[in-house]
Formats: C-alpha cells, sequence, structure tokens
C-alpha cells in the first residue's frame, strides 16, 4: 500500500494502463512479450552500472559500452586459450576489470571531475574511441563467439515454444538490482556512496573519503560492466563496435527513470525491450527497431522540459 | 595599426589561392580533404562555444550527402544546388532535434547528438528504393569530372565561407550572446538573452555547413553508403582537430586541421588502421592535459600581456 | 535620506500580487503582495531562509510562481521567460556574483546593453563606459579575474544597469565590503536611483538598510509579517522574533 501511495492517482492510473496493454499483447503476440523480457533484462543489466556512476560520481560513461565490449572479447580469448565457460570467465572478468576501473580513474576520470562537464563528456568519448579502434585493430571487425550448447535450450508452454536461456539476462538484472539496493542501504560503503551521491561536500564534511568512494564506485562499475560482457558474449557475438549502441540505450533508460532511480532503471529496460520486440515482430520492419530507443529518449526529454517549465 | 592584424590572414589566403599552381594532383587531393574536415572542426567549435557540445556531426555530413545525392540523381539539378540542398536539409532537422532537445542541453544533447548518426544510418538502410540501402549508390560521374583543381577551389570556398561564418559568431553580438550562455546561463537570461532560441538558431546553422561539407564530399568522391557517410571518422577527426588547435576561436581549428591533416596522411602510410586510435588518443590527450589546445594556450600567454593587472 | 514612508511616490511600477512557490513540500513564497514605486528604494529583509532570494528568481523569471500575479507597468510577466522580464525592464544582480569570466570588464556591461536594450554594438560600448563611470570602475579592459570584489561587485550592477531597467533587484551587494567600500556602494546606489529606477535592496547589513531605503518589508519562512519605513518596523517584536528567535 505504500507503493500505491507513493505513485499518486496518475501513477496508478499508468502502472494499470501498462498492465491491460501488456496483458493483451500477451494474448496477440505472447513472443513479444518473451522476447521483450528478455531483451529488456540484457538492457536493464547493461544499464545498471552506469546509473550507478552518474548517480554517485555524477559523471556520463560514455566509454561504458565499450568496457562491456573489452569484457565479451575478454571472455572470447580466454574460452579460445584456456576452454573456459565465459559464464565462468565472469568472476576472473570481475578482478581484471576491477583493476582496469582502478587503472582508468586514476589515470584519467579523477582529473576530468573538477573540470567542467564538457571535459568528462569529451574524455569518456575520447576513451570510448580508443577501446573501439583498438579491438578493430587488435581483432578486426569480424563478430567473434564461442559455440555454446546450452544457450539453444528451449521450452514449451501450451502451443508456445521459446528459448528459455534469455531470462538469464532478466535474472541477471533483477539480480543486481537486489544487490545493489542491499550495497547502498545496507553496507557501510554503499551508505557512504549515497551521501556523496547526495551531496560530495556535506559528505566530506562528516568525514566520507569522497575521492576514495569515487574511486570504489567507478571501478565496481567497471568490473560489473566487464562480467556482464562475459555473459553477453555467451549468446551474442563480439565486435568492436558492439557497446556503443548498448551505451545510448543505457542512457535512455536512465533518463526515462531519472537519475538515482535503479529500480525504474529495469522497469525502462522491460519497456524499452518490449517495445523493441513488437517493432520486430512486424516482418519487414524489423530494421526500425533500432530506432525505439531513439524516439523514447526525445520523447522523455521533451517530457521532461515541459514539467521543468511549469516548475 | 589594425592593417597588421590583417598580414596572417592576407598570408593564409594568398598561399590558399595559389596552392595549386605549386603543388601535384595528390597534394591538392589531400588538400581537399583537409579543407572538408576543416569546414567540419570550425562548424564543431562554433557550436561549443554556446557551450553545448555536439556528436552530431558525422550525422548531419552523411544527412547532406544522401540529400546531395538523391536530389541529383532523382530530380537532375545541377550539383552545387544539390550541394546547398543539403544544407538546407541538414539544417532543417538540427532544428527540429534542437527544438525538442535544447530545453534539457547538457549530456542529454550531447548523447542525443551522439546517437544520430547511427538512427540516420538506420532510416537509411531501411528505405532502399529511395536511398539504395545497405550498399549506398554510386555517382555516375563526379563533380567536375574529377578535375582535382577544380574540386580544390570549390572545397577552398566552402571553407573560406565557414572561416567567414566563424568570423561573424566571434565578431558581432553573437560572440557576447554565445559567450554568456557557455559561462553562466542564469545571467544570460537575466541580462535579456533568449537562450533556447540562440541555441537551436546555432544549432540549426552548424549543422547545415555540416551537411554543405557532407553534400560536396559526396559529389567528390562519387558515392553514399549507411557505413562510409555516417562514418565515426567524420566526428572524431574534427574533434581531435579543434581539441588540439584550440577550441572557442576561427584560428584554433584551421591550425589542427592542417596540422593533424597532414598528420593524419602520414599515419595512414604508416598504421593504416590505427590512425583513429591516435586520433582519439589525441582528444583524451588534449582534454586532460592541454584544454585550451596549443593555439588556445599561446593566445592566454598573448592576451595575459596585453591586459594588464589592477591598476 | 530616508523618505517618510511608501505612497508618497507615485504609481507603482511593479506589484507582486499574492506571490506563491513552493518546491515539492517546501513553502518558499507564502501570498507575498508588495509595490514598488518608479523612484523607490524598498528594503527586503529577514533571517536566512526565509525566500528573499527565492523572491528576486521568481520576479525576474528564473522560476515560474505557483500561484499570484506580477505586473511590471502594465505588463503582466508572471509566465514570461526571464529574458522577456529583462528586456521589459527587471534587472537583477545575484547574490553570489557571476561575472562572466571570458569577457572583460566593458563586456560584460556590454552584455546587458546589447541584449536587455538590443542596442548595436558601438552604442553598447558607449554605454557600458558611461556606466563603468558611474560607478567607478576604472580601466574597463581588464580581464575579469584582475577585478577587486567591490569592482566585481559593481561590474553586477553595471551589467544590469545596462539593461536599462524599471525596477532593479539588488541581493546582498553590500556583503563582503568593509565601510568605506559600503558607503561608496550606497552612494552608487542613490545616484542609479536618481537616474529613475525603482531598486529592491535585499540586505542583511541593518545600518545600510537604515540609510538606504524608503521603506522595508520583512519576509519570515517565504510570508510577509512586516512592511514599513525601518525605523517603525525594526522595533516589532515579531521582527525582532523572527531573527533572533522567540522571546519567552
Amino acid at each position: 500500500m505504500a507503493l500505491v501511495r507513493r505513485l499518486g492517482r496518475t501513477g496508478i492510473f499508468v502502472v494499470l494502463a501498462a498492465v491491460v496493454l501488456l496483458a493483451l499483447l500477451a494474448v496477440w503476440k505472447p513472443y513479444v512479450v518473451i522476447e521483450g523480457i528478455q531483451r529488456g533484462g540484457l538492457y536493464a543489466l547493461i544499464a545498471l552500472p552506469m546509473a550507478l556512476i552518474l548517480g554517485i560520481v555524477g559523471i556520463i560513461n560514455l566509454a561504458h559500452g565499450e568496457f562491456m565490449m573489452l569484457g565479451a572479447y575478454f571472455a572470447y580469448w580466454l574460452s579460445v586459450y584456456t576452454g573456459m565457460d565465459p559464464l565462468v570467465a565472469m568472476l576472473p572478468a570481475l578482478a581484471v576489470f576491477a583493476l582496469l576501473g582502478v587503472a582508468t580513474y586514476l589515470l584519467t576520470i579523477r582529473r576530468a571531475l573538477k573540470a567542467p562537464e564538457l571535459n568528462q563528456l569529451l574524455l569518456t568519448f575520447g576513451l570510448a574511441m580508443m577501446a573501439s579502434q583498438f579491438a578493430n585493430l587488435m581483432w578486426t571487425s569480424r563478430p567473434l563467439k564461442p559455440h555454446l550448447s546450452y544457450v539453444y535450450s528451449s521450452m514449451r508452454l501450451g502451443s508456445l515454444t521459446f528459448g528459455t536461456y534469455a531470462f538469464v539476462y532478466t535474472a541477471g538484472a533483477i539480480a543486481l538490482l537486489v544487490g545493489l539496493l542491499l550495497f547502498l542501504k545496507r553496507t557501510r560503503v554503499g551508505k557512504a556512496a549515497l551521501a556523496v551521491g547526495q551531496n560530495p561536500r556535506g559528505a566530506r564534511l562528516v568525514g566520507i573519503d569522497v575521492n576514495r568512494t569515487y574511486l570504489v564506485i567507478f571501478s565496481l562499475s567497471i568490473a560489473l560492466v566487464g562480467a556482464i560482457g562475459a555473459l553477453f558474449l555467451t549468446r551474442h557475438s563480439v565486435f568492436p563496435s558492439v557497446g556503443s549502441p548498448f551505451t545510448m540505450k543505457s542512457f535512455c533508460l536512465i533518463a526515462m527513470a531519472g537519475i538515482g532511480n535503479l529500480s525504474g532503471v529495469v522497469w525502462g529496460g522491460f519497456g524499452l525491450g518490449i517495445a523493441e520486440a513488437f517493432v520486430l515482430s512486424f516482418r519487414g520492419y524489423g530494421g526500425w527497431a533500432d530506432v525505439v530507443f531513439f524516439a523514447v529518449l526525445v520523447a522523455v526529454i521533451m517530457g521532461r522540459s515541459y514539467r521543468r517549465r511549469t516548475a | 595599426m589594425r592593417w597588421r592584424r590583417a598580414v596572417p590572414y592576407a598570408v593564409g589566403a594568398a598561399l590558399a589561392a595559389t596552392f595549386p599552381l605549386f603543388s601535384g594532383m595528390y597534394t591538392q587531393q589531400v588538400a581537399v580533404t583537409v579543407l572538408i574536415y576543416m569546414t567540419l572542426a570550425l562548424s564543431w567549435d562554433m557550436l561549443l562555444r554556446s557551450g553545448q557540445l555536439g556528436f552530431g556531426t558525422a550525422g548531419f555530413f552523411g544527412v547532406g550527402s544522401y540529400a546531395a545525392v538523391l536530389l541529383f540523381l532523382h530530380t537532375g539539378v545541377p550539383a552545387l544546388v544539390s550541394i546547398l540542398f543539403a544544407g538546407a536539409v541538414a539544417g532543417v532537422i538540427a532544428a527540429l532535434v534542437g527544438l525538442a532537445v535544447l530545453r534539457l542541453r547538457g549530456m542529454y544533447f550531447a548523447i542525443t547528438t551522439l546517437a544520430l548518426a547511427g538512427i540516420f544510418a538506420v532510416v537509411v538502410r531501411n528505405i532502399p528504393s529511395l536511398t539504395g540501402g545497405p550498399e549506398g549508390m554510386m555517382l555516375p560521374s563526379c563533380i567536375f569530372s574529377g578535375d582535382t583543381t577544380k574540386v580544390y577551389w570549390l572545397v577552398l570556398g566552402m571553407a573560406v565561407l565557414t572561416i567567414l561564418v566563424s568570423e561573424v559568431f566571434e565578431r558581432t553580438r553573437l560572440h557576447f550572446a554565445l559567450t554568456s550562455i557557455r559561462n553562466d546561463e542564469r545571467v544570460a537570461k537575466s541580462s535579456g538573452i533568449g537562450v533556447y532560441g540562440v541555441l537551436v538558431l546555432v544549432f540549426a546553422i552548424t549543422s547545415a555547413i555540416q551537411g554543405v561539407a557532407g553534400g560536396m564530399y559526396a559529389h567528390v568522391f562519387g558515392f553514399i553508403s549507411p557505413e562510409g557517410s555516417f562514418h565515426a571518422n567524420f566526428l572524431l577527426l574534427p574533434l581531435a582537430m579543434a581539441l588540439l588547435g584550440g577550441i572557442h576561436s576561427t584560428w584554433g581549428p584551421i591550425v589542427g586541421a592542417l596540422a593533424l591533416g597532414v598528420l593524419a596522411e602520414y599515419l595512414k602510410l604508416e598504421i593504416p588502421y590505427g590512425h583513429l586510435l591516435v586520433y582519439g588518443g589525441i582528444i583524451v590527450v588534449v582534454t586532460l592535459f592541454l584544454p585550451q589546445g596549443v593555439y588556445g594556450a599561446a593566445r592566454v600567454r598573448l592576451r595575459g600581456s596585453r591586459l594588464g593587472g589592477s591598476r | 535620506m530616508s523618505g517618510p514612508g511608501a505612497g508618497k511616490h507615485g504609481a507603482p511600477v511593479l506589484r507582486a500580487d499574492r506571490l506563491c512557490k513552493h518546491f515539492g513540500g517546501l513553502v518558499a513564497l507564502d501570498e507575498v503582495t508588495f509595490d514598488l514605486a518608479a523612484d523607490e528604494i524598498l528594503g527586503i529583509i529577514g533571517p536566512n531562509g526565509a525566500g528573499k532570494t527565492t523572491l528576486i528568481n521568481v520576479v525576474g523569471g528564473l522560476y515560474l510562481p505557483n500561484g499570484g500575479r506580477i505586473v511590471l507597468a502594465e505588463h503582466d510577466i508572471t509566465t514570461a521567460p526571464a529574458h522577456v522580464r529583462c528586456r521589459l525592464g527587471i534587472g537583477r544582480t545575484f547574490q553570489i556574483v557571476h561575472p562572466l569570466r571570458d569577457l572583460s570588464a566593458r563586456e560584460n556591461i556590454m552584455v546587458g546593453a546589447l541584449f536587455g536594450q538590443r542596442r548595436r554594438l558601438r552604442e553598447a560600448r558607449q554605454v557600458a563606459e558611461e556606466i563603468g563611470a558611474l560607478l567607478g570602475l576604472g580601466n574597463m579592459h581588464r580581464a575579469v579575474e584582475n577585478l577587486t570584489v567591490l569592482e566585481v561587485k559593481k561590474l553586477e550592477i553595471g551589467r544590469a544597469l545596462a539593461t536599462r531597467p524599471k525596477v532593479l533587484f539588488l541581493d546582498e551587494v553590500m556583503a563582503g565590503l568593509n565601510s568605506d567600500e559600503t558607503k561608496a556602494m550606497i552612494t552608487a546606489v542613490r545616484r542609479i536611483r536618481d537616474q529613475g529606477v525603482a531598486i529592491c535592496v535585499v540586505e542583511h547589513v541593518m545600518s545600510v538598510i537604515r540609510d538606504l531605503t524608503d521603506r522595508v518589508i520583512v519576509l519570515n519562512a517565504g510570508a510577509i509579517i512586516a512592511e514599513g519605513p525601518y525605523a517603525a518596523v525594526s522595533a516589532q517584536p515579531r521582527v525582532v522574533a523572527a531573527y533572533l528567535g522567540e522571546v519567552d
């Protein structure tokens, strides 16, 4: 009932409308709902670490998708040279990318924190370009993927047959959300991070080491997204430019949810996933699915500008 | 003493005008490419002077390429008319995007423009009957039948016009408007500047210039394609040029374009697949260590000696 | 010299009628109503957080009010954007000074003339020189970082003045000035008033309020709790309690 109060009257109306629409969709095009939840899970999973950095450190990491891409390459070469399954490779990826995050932060991001927002955007943009060009140079643009038989698992539900592996992304997104919320609200480091995100100067005044918090959160985000890259590889090929659409879609989700709203990012992910799956379900129009997020982003921006005008 | 300040301009103009007389065809081709990138670098910087970071350069460049070629092929207007049309199309699209998004500015604007190139490419791929789809289209012949010297004059003319527009931005009341908006929007608003309107106008003008450059490029090289016309090269290199040379000025992007343009030719020979990596690296290094660029740093030192301390 | 009180100064050039502003649950302005006559100097005082700067932001157009009306010389500007209000005649300074760093002192003031008055470049240069002289700014070609604190404050006022305002809001311009500088600033403000600008002064320094203003309104927690000449208002127990807390 607290949720009901928090949503307010328009909020409840929106949720009810969404539920009705979803039910209609499930009857009319059930595969759209299934694939939408799977796709949406992937989007939410990738967006959460970006939301973490934006909410607490306050910068947009335009290289976010590129770190995921590097994580996928890492898992790929690990599987080629050691036979390690990418799912297992998530663990070493966490460690390696945590270190990579620390290095990136200390060498570059930290200097940019005091600079205007423009410099931060340019910096992470430059890093993104360097990463994708580096990958292109090292491994060419050929898509690479290890063959894994378990990703083809499927199941039957009544008259529907659908792949079940991709639900791992959905489960992962929910697990990550819960994990992050617990981390932020129950642990000391997490609570300090929340404080820093809301008011860095105030946090510093009460003795929180703001720079160390930034370092921890940034490295955590990079570690997570590197591991997510390994998970990504199980079902998708990796190539140098695979990451950048995810950077932009992640930002779209964060814009939808509002900065600092992690659960909203997950809901937004499902929404975007279902919307894209819907477009994809129309034969011949599938190519337009990649425009959906842009339309959503512009709509969100326009909606927010309108609200700000009357603020 | 005002004529003394005109000397560098006069020297530059003389050199540029007589260039084809003492250079071979290869050098002229390089010059054509450098001048096109210089135009892009200048137009990007002009928007940056308002404090807005736009990543749409490659997008509007590609839009211009497609608009020029499609008009030319479908209606047979002269190539030059189609190039102007390209600028108009890019400008109108930018105005629409700007009207929708520029109330929120900052990172929202940056990411929306970053997404533009990809979105335009998707659109182009999905209407193959009009645009030739993923394979693109070729022109039956290049403009001026490929006469390099005439092409050089054309592109030089565009570059000179762009330099003029940039100087208008620097020497008229627009300079005051842009600098005020960049330094402090609230002060700008409270001093009578209609910030939103100015930004939309500047975004439209600079995007139109990028469209003209794209149209010219398409006619000079004779083809359009989703990968080629919207390539990240057309974003990365102009940014690196403007940053390296010195942002917020006319001479900065010119210097950067000349320096990097020459360097780019050399890099393409030595490290054929790595040169984009270098441009990304330049963006990172300049943003971190030399935010005013080479020309900007020199100018600050000059200005410091002209404007004395308190008296 | 402070005048005897409101109503002796002619028709109001600015009326604020029951202005309300809230941020979420926080009420910043609660039915604030006041008039400003064309040659008055009105003081706005109140404890920290009373809503003084919010009031300037609402009248100036950086925030839109949630209720009420603002009328400037027969124009209803309640929903007008900030730059339109500026062109119609509202000028203001900022409490934390924001000089435009990439422009010289003269260029800072020119901004006001160029866009508040829509002058041409050459005329704007002249207006800036005149205002610089009026305020005593010395060499106007200096970069902003080379100015003293007093000069930067004068620059703020100069930029607002260059927009040819009918009403000028000065937000704590005396803060951080020594007594000589304060006297110089008071003289400057009077000179501005003599040129026909109605002035609204937000201040914490009571001696300034006493010497400079014709009358005063007192804000506390977003509402006006007293109004009138400073001498009368400053003695009221409600006003004293607002600043010092309740007296048992």
